[in-house]
């Protein structure tokens, strides 16, 4: 039996402990006590479509499979035959008019995972298979086609555990659709990197680092546009944000709504005729002022614990695999009943930095390697997450809020998974 | 048509050898001079062809946007490629046919990499429409499907 690990000794107001990175037994308890035990994202409802369209995802390193059977409901079912534990589903995606046959000894079952067939049944003296569908999570809930699952009897419900602050920021990604709906149906890129998943969690909400790992990419987008990019510097009115429940946000909102920046981002798509178009479609879904408000900010840049980004034009998925070794799914969204140009372009934007040909990405992902790297290193064992701790701000709503290069968003995450791993199996 | 000649398929392959070893080489600015004004570069992802407008693509650009590409590592601050990607490939089983000026060429490539002491293979073929012009072949457009396009990708960010 090895010790239980004493999480407080790992995680302070300001510092973590390199183990976090580096052992594979806290990645064991990550793996009970965060994905095994809480709400965890495991697709959109726009993945599978239609009736018998499923895909294949995971909760933590368990293969699932998300499935929408002939009522239209969506499923999350374990992909592994109740018989002799044998994964029932190859596919990433696809559709099943029949459902799932676990090919090593012919058991199948429903797109709901019910058990229809196994053969040679009368070799079984009492096989009730009503008692033997693929497993599930025992909750399963969506929000705006965001499925979530959770493994135990949940504690809270979905909505309490994402909590209004992020539920308004999902809004403002799906909502840049008159139709209010995003679909999740262009592709994805996927990423394979030697280092914890929580990397990708610190970086995605890290307004510090751009300016430093990615000044490749904004070198080229001044020689584009001729202007400097200054929304990463020490001085902008960009902000970060701890929403709860470890729940983090890049808040580009009174950003990107300043004079003249609000004013060249309407003109400018006013300037064309399908932006026009998508505007005023826009307008007539939201009113004005929202419709406005939405176009400006456009969209969100946050992440949902553990295993959920939602930024830019994506949906981004975690997958951790060993305690230093992630995948990550980054899938751009096409927007619900808006001019194809739109879509297009979004694409065009998503590749510029996020395809694993692109100009940023991989420019994370060498950092993650090198801090996996550098992390080895235990002399002194501490990593440093005080920036702007003196001057961030609680805001009526409850959240944090403070400017956009501060560690704020790392120190709830961090904060958040100290409070679950603090809990027992 | 497929045009048998054993000249023009030798300096079809001549052209291709040359390019694979700009890209080995990693010299930006040479690989770029390859390419004609107009031109496309196409490295499709999840599956080989569908519609780019409503699908992402691993990298889709036309001229600007290569040049673009191109200063961006020339810069030496694209940290992924700091330090670069040592890398040797093979270009083989090349087909050619010859309409006018135009060429369309189809070619297979193994490169293998080594970076940060990790070595990796990526294995593709290569889809080129290439003009023929005083100075020799430029290229028009360039497709290339990675065998890995649905897969997790580890860095791919060396020339292709």
């Amino acid at each position: 039996m090895r010790q239980s690990i004493n999480y407080d000794d790992l995680v302070k107001p300001d510092a973590v402990h390199g183990d976090v990175y580096t052992d594979p037994d806290i990645f064991r308890d990550e793996l009970q006590r965060i994905y095994a035990n809480s709400w965890v994202y495991v697709g959109h409802e726009s993945e599978v479509p239609n009736a018998g369209d499923f895909k294949r995802s995971t909760i933590g390193t368990q293969p699932v499979i998300l499935s929408r059977d002939k009522q239209n409901k969506v499923h999350v079912l374990f992909n592994r035959c109740r018989h002799r534990a044998a994964t029932v589903c190859q596919e990433d995606c696809g559709n099943s008019k029949k459902g799932f046959r676990c090919d090593y000894h012919g058991w199948v079952y429903g797109l709901d995972g019910a058990l229809t067939i196994v053969p040679y049944e009368d070799g079984y003296e009492n096989l009730d298979k009503s008692q033997l569908a693929l497993s599930k999570p025992t909750a399963v809930d969506i929000y705006r086609g965001f499925v979530f699952a959770s493994m135990p009897e949940p504690k809270i419900t979905l909505q309490e555990s994402l909590g209004a602050p992020t539920m308004a920021q999902i809004d403002y990604f799906c909502d840049l659709s008159p139709e209010g709906e995003v679909m999740v149906q262009a592709g994805a890129a996927r990423l394979l990197y030697n280092g914890s998943w929580k990397l990708q969690m610190e970086n995605s909400i890290d307004g510090y680092h751009p300016n430093f790992t990615h000044q490749s990419f904004f070198s080229t987008l001044t020689r584009m546009t001729g202007m400097r990019l200054d929304t990463f510097d020490g001085g902008s009115t960009a902000g970060i944000r701890a929403l709860g429940q470890g729940n983090t946000h890049i808040d580009y909102a009174s950003y990107n709504h300043e004079s003249p920046r609000k004013e060249a981002k309407l003109n400018g798509l006013k300037s064309t005729s399908w932006g026009r178009e998508y505007y005023d479609s826009m307008v007539s879904a939201y009113g004005q002022e929202r419709a406005e408000d939405i176009i400006v900010v456009g969209g969100t840049h946050m992440n949902v614990f553990p295993n959920l980004i939602v930024l830019g034009q994506q949906v981004r998925t975690i997958r951790p695999i060993k305690h230093d070794k992630t995948e990550v799914e980054l899938a751009p969204v096409l927007l619900k009943g808006v001019p194809d140009e739109l879509n297009t372009e979004r694409l065009r934007q998503f590749e510029q930095f996020y395809s694993p040909h692109g100009g940023g990405i991989h420019d994370d992902i060498e950092m993650f390697n090198r801090v996996q790297e550098g992390v080895q290193c235990t002399m002194d064992p501490w990593l440093i997450f005080q920036r702007g701790l003196h001057r961030e701000k609680q805001l009526p709503d409850g959240t944090v809020s403070s400017q956009v290069t501060d560690e704020t968003s790392q120190r709830a995450m961090w904060q958040h998974w100290l409070k679950v791993m603090q809990q027992n199996d | 048509m497929t045009n048998n000649n054993q000249d023009f398929i030798q300096r079809t392959e001549s052209f291709l050898f040359g390019e694979a070893r700009l890209m080995d080489d990693n010299d930006y600015q040479g690989w770029l001079d390859l390419w004609d004004q107009e031109c496309s570069y196409w490295i499709p992802s999840n599956q080989e062809d569908y519609d780019p407008k409503l699908h992402i693509s691993i990298l889709y650009c036309d001229r600007p946007m290569l040049e673009q590409h191109i200063a961006r590592l020339l810069e030496g601050k694209a940290f992924a490629q700091s330090p670069k990607s040592r890398l040797m490939r093979s270009v083989t089983n090349v087909m050619a046919s010859q309409k006018g000026t135009t060429i369309d060429v189809t070619a297979n490539f193994l490169v293998t990499g080594i970076r940060s002491h990790q070595q990796h293979s990526h294995a593709g073929r290569s889809e080129y429409q290439l003009r023929e012009c005083d100075s020799g072949f430029l290229i028009q457009k360039k497709k290339v499907i990675l065998l890995a396009l649905d897969e997790p990708q580890d860095n791919v960010t060396f020339l292709l």
